[in-house]
This record gives structure tokens, C-alpha cells and sequence, in this order.
């Protein structure tokens, strides 16, 4: 009963999202778009349940155990605070915030998806256990999200490329 | 720019971030149910305990061992065997019968031992499932690839800075030992 849309989907669109800024803050450079993409990656940070599943780790720990919170609205703020510490002083409040943009971009995505019982997952966790009803658009096995997001991501790769060529001053910056 | 709260204060609030964490995850772990899926019991919980859960709404996953009418196992085994009824009607993701062989996860209400009442049927997509796990490593493999391009570890700093210029391929082969600064023009 996985319900994800497949990662490529989710890190197309933060490379979408990031780009995005990336044209509208001319601040924010390549390696800012790729914080945008690891954000968008790392709810599914969850997945390292395949490798150490919760109940090895709860026996292992002696101790009630899920990897389940990092991806719930709490885990992801953490993981985003605590992933911009690993920056330079300078980078962390990009870091964070292009991380959260990027995570809230997942969990939008997987909120949308269609579900076995028509109920998403607790991601409001821990101020809720709520599920919301699933958005029930796609499944994570279908080819068609990360096209539409392939396609996205070229049109703004092409647009950022036209205007990167452009000599300077002749674009609009806030910055 | 200095560390605003010097070395220690990093220290410290990168020490209470991981407590959080572990709060988090100890705490989930007390809680029925998982946090990434619906709160329905699943055929984990339903095969072993049947009567337990007539007249609640379960989710239960397992193939198609008969289709006249549908009889799915949730063992592979073969075992664990509940009929469903209204299955065809509500599959939301297809519009060919459930044949033998399928895997399906059908929700609905235990109406005895044996019988779910289906509300929603979902059929497996093996060919779909085998995409989505390639491409996601690809994507997992491109995400780490451009970090590392566009990111370098100053280990004075102990800390990730930007690099000025992407790191390329020519500049891994061209200077295998500085691998820390290589294709770092002045980050």
C-alpha cells in the first residue's frame, strides 16, 4: 500500500520551483535550485524504513521506534533545520528555506494522489493524525505526472538559459 | 560570515534538533497505525484475527486466486482468502474485470469472516511498479550528483559552501587529489 508518487516526479518539480526562483531572485544560483530538489526529495527520506525497517530498529533500540514523522509536517521542518546546521552561516537561511519549499511541494504532490481506501496520510503530524481525503489524481505507478513535470522543467530550463544569455542589466533583478 | 552563536551554539542546536528527532520518531512508534498511510486496519491485521474486525472498514491487499466471483489471498501463500463483492464496480483504476493473478487491494467493510463489501478496489501495476522504483534511483542519483557538483565540504569551516563554478566531470579526472577543492574556483 505505498503511495508515492515516484521520486523523479518530485525532484522534477522542485528543479520547476527552484528554477522559478532562481529567474525571479537573481541571487539564487544553480546550487540553490539543487537545495530546492533535496527538499523536494526528503520526506521520502522515510523510504530508509526499506533498509532498516521500524520494527528492527525498535528492537534493536529497546524502545518504541517509526520512521514515519519524517514524512509528516514535523519531521520535515526538523530535517530541514537540522540538514541548513551542515551549511556555512551564510547559506542557512536559503538552505531552510528552499528546503521547506521544496518538502511542502512533496507533500502537496503526495496529498494528490489516489489511495487504496481514498485516505491520505497524517501530514500534519504532530498537531493532527488526520487524514485528509487523497486528491486521487494519479497513482504513483503511473508515466504521465513525471511527464507533464519533464516538460515543465524543460520549458523553464529554456526560458532561465535565454535569459542567462542576455547581457546584464537588461533583465529585471531585485537584487 | 561567523557562526552567529559561535561553534558551540552550531553544537547545540544541531545536538537539540537530533533530541527532537528522536522524540519524534520514539513517539510515532507508540502510536497505532501508520503515519504515511490511512489509519485502516490491512490484511496484516484482518487475516490473523478475522472476527475482530467484522463490520469495520479494512483495506486488504493480495492476488486474485478465483474471479467467480473474486476471491483474493492475502498470504502468498495462497491462504488468507476473503471474497469480495461489488469488486469490479468500483475499481478506480481500470476498467477491465479483475482477473487471476491481479494484485488488488480492495477497501470496504468486513461484512463476516470472509466477505468484504467493496467500496474502492485498486489493481497493481507490476510494469509500473518496476518504473517507478528505476526511476526514482535515477532520480536519487541525480539529486546527490548535482550536490555534489554544486556544493563542497570546507573542512575548516566544517560546514557546506557553495561552489563559484559546478564542479565537472574534467575536473575529478584532470586532479584526482583535490577532490576537496577541485573545480572550487574561489567559493
Amino acid at each position: 500500500m505505498i503511495a508515492v508518487p515516484d521520486v523523479f516526479t518530485h525532484v522534477l518539480v522542485g528543479y520547476v520551483i527552484g528554477t522559478v526562483l532562481s529567474i525571479r531572485y537573481r541571487r539564487l544560483r544553480r546550487g540553490h535550485v539543487t537545495l530546492a530538489m533535496v527538499g523536494a526529495l526528503s520526506p521520502d527520506f522515510v523510504k530508509i524504513d526499506l533498509a532498516m525497517p521500524d520494527e528492527f530498529v525498535s528492537y534493536q533500540l529497546g524502545v518504541p521506534f517509526a520512521w514515519g514523522p519524517l514524512h509528516t509536517l514535523g519531521g520535515t521542518i526538523v530535517v530541514a533545520l537540522l540538514g541548513s546546521l551542515l551549511f556555512a552561516p551564510e547559506y542557512r537561511r536559503d538552505a531552510v528555506l528552499l528546503v521547506a519549499i521544496g518538502a511542502a511541494s512533496h507533500h502537496l504532490l503526495d496529498l494528490g494522489l489516489m489511495t487504496p481506501t481514498g485516505y491520505s496520510y497524517a501530514a500534519f503530524w504532530p498537531l493532527t493524525e488526520y487524514r485528509p481525503p487523497a486528491g486521487g489524481l494519479y497513482m504513483s505507478t503511473d508515466y504521465w505526472p513525471a511527464l507533464v513535470a519533464g516538460l515543465c522543467a524543460v520549458l523553464v530550463w529554456g526560458f532561465k538559459r535565454r535569459l542567462d544569455a542576455r547581457p546584464e542589466g537588461s533583465s529585471a533583478s531585485l537584487e | 560570515m561567523q557562526e552567529p552563536f559561535g561553534r558551540r551554539g552550531r553544537l547545540v542546536a544541531g545536538v537539540a534538533l537530533l533530541a527532537v528527532l528522536a522524540g519524534l520518531v520514539c513517539w510515532a512508534g507508540t502510536i497505532p497505525g501508520d503515519l504515511t498511510d490511512s489509519d485502516h486496519p490491512t490484511e496484516v491485521d484482518v487475516t490473523q484475527n478475522r472476527e475482530a474486525y467484522v463490520g469495520e472498514r479494512v483495506a486488504l491487499g493480495g492476488r486474485v486466486v478465483e474471479t467467480d466471483p473474486v476471491v483474493i489471498a492475502t498470504r502468498a501463500s495462497g491462504s488468507g482468502r476473503f471474497t469480495l463483492v461489488n469488486e469490479n464496480d468500483t475499481l478506480q483504476n481500470g476498467d477491465e474485470l479483475l482477473e487471476r493473478g491481479d494484485s488488488v487491494t480492495a477497501f470496504g467493510t468486513l461484512e463476516d469472516e470472509s466477505t468484504l463489501a467493496v467500496e474502492r478496489t485498486t489493481v497493481g501495476d507490476t510494469a509500473g511498479t518496476a518504473y517507478m522504483l528505476l526511476i526514482s534511483f535515477v532520480a536519487g542519483l541525480w539529486v546527490a550528483g548535482r550536490f555534489a557538483r554544486d556544493w563542497r565540504f570546507d573542512r575548516d569551516r566544517l560546514a557546506f559552501v557553495r561552489r563559484d563554478d559546478p564542479l565537472s566531470l574534467w575536473d575529478v579526472i584532470a586532479r584526482p587529489r583535490g577532490i576537496g577543492s577541485g573545480g572550487d574556483r574561489g567559493a
